[in-house]
């Protein structure tokens, strides 16, 4: 063992003094921290400005646009049948005959709409483009508004029954939405909307709805929070319906569900609803700061692929080209333990390479775009929703993301091994990462046949099936967000993927060993 | 206490190593012994490296067994391998790093090997001065003593080189000499060098074995195989008429002429019997213009051992 350990020690020796590696592990740094920055810029800014102001601005520019074109909505116009009225709270419209375009009277209306509640609304206490109830409550308000316009233009003469049930309905909607709007009143907005249920909302958004006014009484989350919200509940919604049936949706298909997919779906289903009820659901801002670190971790992994690569490919055929391998060979080492402890260095590299990256993209995203979006990672064990810590699960995603790598690694050293050539060992390894990351073409070509799943780049893909929640804590899958992985589509399951690893390293490692220890050593 | 008596240090029994249809090593057997010099002269492509490179690890025999210091190389690898040091071809290290971080990554794989014992093998072969610079700034004669401080860290039992002189100057030479004689005279270290030189050999080692095609044809001391040279040199007699001497010498010396040239004759014969020879030519009327002694006697009985030379297939 002591042999093993010293000749480690001086693998590392060896490669702390390689300047190439020096220069790659700069720039792999560099990357690691740097890259956040660079794409938090690219990252649309969200609208700093004071969202009340905003909306106050806005209706006021329509209103005087409107008011322009068509003189003061307060008067009475000066026309046989044509009369708007505008009181405090209430607008009515009225109107027999119209001599005004469609257009024209559809802008009377909004005149006078604007008017009330540019004269009633409180900007201050409730900001219309932020919360929810307030952006939806005012979007009813001008539809019921609109509506009622529309029903006032037709004329006395052919006003059927149907008519008065419309008008009825419509100015009980106004009513509803005037209530919400203008009081900030979440029932009366639920009212409003059950009442236009048969015709525009889903029941499955109005009981999402009431989850939220459950949730959030007051309604001072902002539209998008309550929008994801409503989202989850929806897709927990969706897979109660699937595990109720007894069906999966995969890429908008539905088969029968697996027994192992149903513990997972009732899983996802938890998790979910204690994110919902924890007000712990993932956050744009979340989303995309993990995105952001997974671009980062991918790129600057980049880098270390081709360090690693070189450093596998050249492991023993450098030292053959240059002959250093001799005073191996004359030490009293077997030559078990030089193959082994080259190994080892390059697990050590690949966990340390993982490990800084993880370190420096995770401290620079936190540097950009703030600590708090980096939330835990949920899982279900147990029946109970656990939580781990955000730098540990990024670091295990990562590292089960750079399993693939491994293999390519350690394909590059059986290269390496078995011709005793760098150039081809290097050479064909990198040609195949590439090949990865363009395999999805080879799908799209033959179409799913079973062949394709006896393939190395099918079986790479291993993170997000080890860790089947990443979505639920704002991670992307690894096909979508970088090197290797193709990414959906794949459903091949984690043990089959792993056995067939386990049996390709098993076949490499085989190889590399039988090349480098059993053969003489020219 | 005769060198037969003492344990030997390195046994090769029976070994053999092909290589596709090629016998390079063909059933070589020999013992070396503690304190010795021992020569392997070959010709190149004799086999001396191939059996160095089993010796070291770098082949495995096909067939036979090597003994190191009493340990079966096959079945006590690391016993074995920690009492053998050297130098194969040329010596090769990690060219990037200095020869004091190359010495102490290989007095890692050893058992024993401190500090002090680094610097004692630099000041040995004269490097301490430069032992802090990389080693590709080494000229090849540099390289070939930070070799010889190799292989000599960990005090091995056996020590085994592979042409060593090549690249050295006059001085590291010298310094070769008297650092090899040391080992072997004082330290009771085992040494075998390998070399196509005659010269080299004839110095530095106190036994010698000879290879040719794979086989192993001859193991005697230096002193032997001096002798057994010099007890028959070739002459060169030049005479204005040597088809006469011919004539003349034939009848006593016949099967010893070896070549007749316009006005020399070449003869093979002892030293004591040259006087009687130009005594012979003379009383008969030939005219002696001059006599000189003909090729060094050592490479004329290392070609005739070996078959002529040099036979590359």
């Amino acid at each position: 063992m002591s042999k093993l350990a010293a000749l480690y020690h001086n693998e590392m020796v060896k490669l702390s003094h390689k300047m190439l590696v020096w220069i790659l592990v700069i720039l792999m740094i560099l990357t690691s921290f740097c890259m956040p920055f660079l794409l938090k810029s690219l990252i649309p800014e969200e609208s700093g400005s004071d969202y009340s102001e905003f909306g106050k601005t806005e209706i006021t520019k329509e209103r005087d646009s409107a008011k322009s074109a068509l003189g003061d909505p307060n008067r009475y116009v000066d026309h046989e049948t044509l009369r708007f009225t505008v009181d405090n709270q209430t607008v009515e419209v009225f109107a027999t005959k119209l001599n005004l375009s469609e257009d024209q009277f559809y802008q009377y209306e909004q005149l006078c709409c604007y008017n009330a509640i540019l004269a009633n609304y409180d900007f201050d206490a409730y900001p219309i483009t932020e919360t929810y109830l307030s952006a939806n409550a005012f979007y009813a308000y001008r539809m019921a508004f609109e509506q009622l316009c529309v029903l006032n233009m037709e004329s006395f003469r052919t006003r059927t029954n149907e008519w008065y049930y419309n008008y009825v309905r419509t100015t009980q909607q106004l009513d509803l939405a005037k209530e919400a709007f203008f009081y900030h009143d979440y029932a009366a907005y639920l009212k409003y909307l059950k009442l236009s249920d048969d015709t525009n909302i889903g029941s499955n958004i109005l009981s999402s709805l009431e989850k939220v006014v459950e949730l959030d009484p007051e309604g001072k989350l902002s539209e998008r929070e309550t929008t994801e919200i409503i989202e989850a509940i929806l897709r927990c919604n969706e897979y109660k319906n699937n595990l109720a049936m007894g069906v999966d949706n995969v890429d908008g298909t539905y088969v029968p569900l697996t027994e192992s997919r149903r513990t997972q779906i009732e899983s996802r289903v938890k998790i979910l609803e204690y994110q919902i009820d924890h007000n712990c659901l993932v956050t744009e801002k979340v989303s995309n700061a993990t995105t952001v670190r997974q671009v980062a971790q991918k790129a600057s992994r980049f880098i270390l692929v081709i360090l690693l690569i070189i450093i596998a490919g050249s492991s023993i055929s450098q030292e053959m080209a240059t002959g250093s391998i001799k005073s191996l060979i004359i030490a009293p080492v077997k030559r078990w333990k030089i193959f082994t402890s080259k190994l080892l260095a390059l697990v050590t590299w690949v966990l340390a390479g993982s490990i800084i990256i993880t370190l420096i993209t995770t401290l620079s995203t936190a540097l950009c775009m703030g600590p708090s979006s980096l939330p835990p990672y949920y899982y279900c064990s147990g029946g109970s929703v656990m939580t781990m810590p955000n730098l540990l699960f990024s670091f295990l995603f990562f590292l089960a993301d750079n399993i693939s790598l491994f293999v390519y690694l350690l394909g590059a050293f059986t290269i390496s091994c078995f011709t005793r050539n760098t150039g081809i060992a290097v050479g064909v390894s990198t040609g195949l990462v590439f090949c990865n990351s363009s395999f999805a073409i080879i799908e799209e070509i033959f179409g799913h046949e079973r062949w394709i799943d006896f393939l190395p780049f099918s079986n790479m893909d291993l993170a997000g099936k080890i860790f089947p929640y990443f979505d639920l804590s704002g991670y992307l899958d690894a096909g979508d967000a970088g090197l290797f992985g193709i990414g959906s589509g794949n459903t091949l399951s984690l043990r089959f993927s792993l056995i067939y690893l386990a049996v390709l390293v098993f076949i490499l490692l085989l190889t590399a060993y039988d090349g480098f220890v059993k053969r003489d050593i020219p | 206490m005769s060198e037969q008596e003492k344990q030997p240090a390195l046994q090769i029994m029976n070994v053999t190593k092909t290589f596709g249809k090629k016998k390079a090593v063909d059933n070589v057997s020999f013992d070396l012994f503690p304190g010795e010099v021992f020569g392997f002269l070959g010709p190149n492509g004799a086999g001396k490296t191939t059996i160095i490179k089993m010796v070291m690890g770098f082949f495995r025999p096909d067939e036979g067994t090597i003994i190191i210091n009493g340990y079966n190389r096959k079945t006590h690898y690391e016993a074995a391998m920690s009492s053998i040091g050297g130098i194969v071809e040329n010596p090769e290290m990690y060219n990037s790093l200095s020869a004091r971080l190359n010495l102490q990554m290989y007095a890692r794989l050893h058992d024993g090997v401190t500090k002090e014992r680094i610097d004692e093998v630099l000041e040995l072969v004269g490097l301490t001065d430069r032992a802090d610079e990389p080693i590709k700034k080494y000229s090849l004669g540099m390289k070939q003593r930070i070799g010889l401080a190799q292989a000599l860290l960990h005090r091995p039992k056996v020590l085994i080189l592979d042409e060593p002189t090549n690249g050295l100057d006059p001085a590291g030479i010298h310094l070769l000499r008297d650092v090899l004689t040391h080992c072997a005279h004082e330290e009771g270290v085992a040494v075998m060098v390998s070399s196509h030189l005659l010269s080299e050999i004839q110095v530095m080692c106190d036994r010698i074995g000879i290879i040719n095609h794979g086989k192993l044809l001859q193991i005697c001391s230096i002193d032997d195989f001096v002798n057994q040279a010099q007890s028959a040199s070739v002459y060169r007699i030049k005479t204005s008429n040597p088809a006469k001497a011919k004539e003349i010498l034939s009848e006593k010396y016949d099967n010893k002429i070896t070549n007749v040239n316009d006005d020399t004759l070449d003869i093979e014969i002892e030293e004591e019997q040259i006087n009687e020879c130009v005594r012979t030519l003379v009383s008969s009327g030939s005219d002696i213009l001059g006599v000189q002694k003909l090729e060094s006697s050592l490479e004329e009985a290392f070609l005739e051992i070996t078959g002529g030379g040099i036979h590359i297939e």
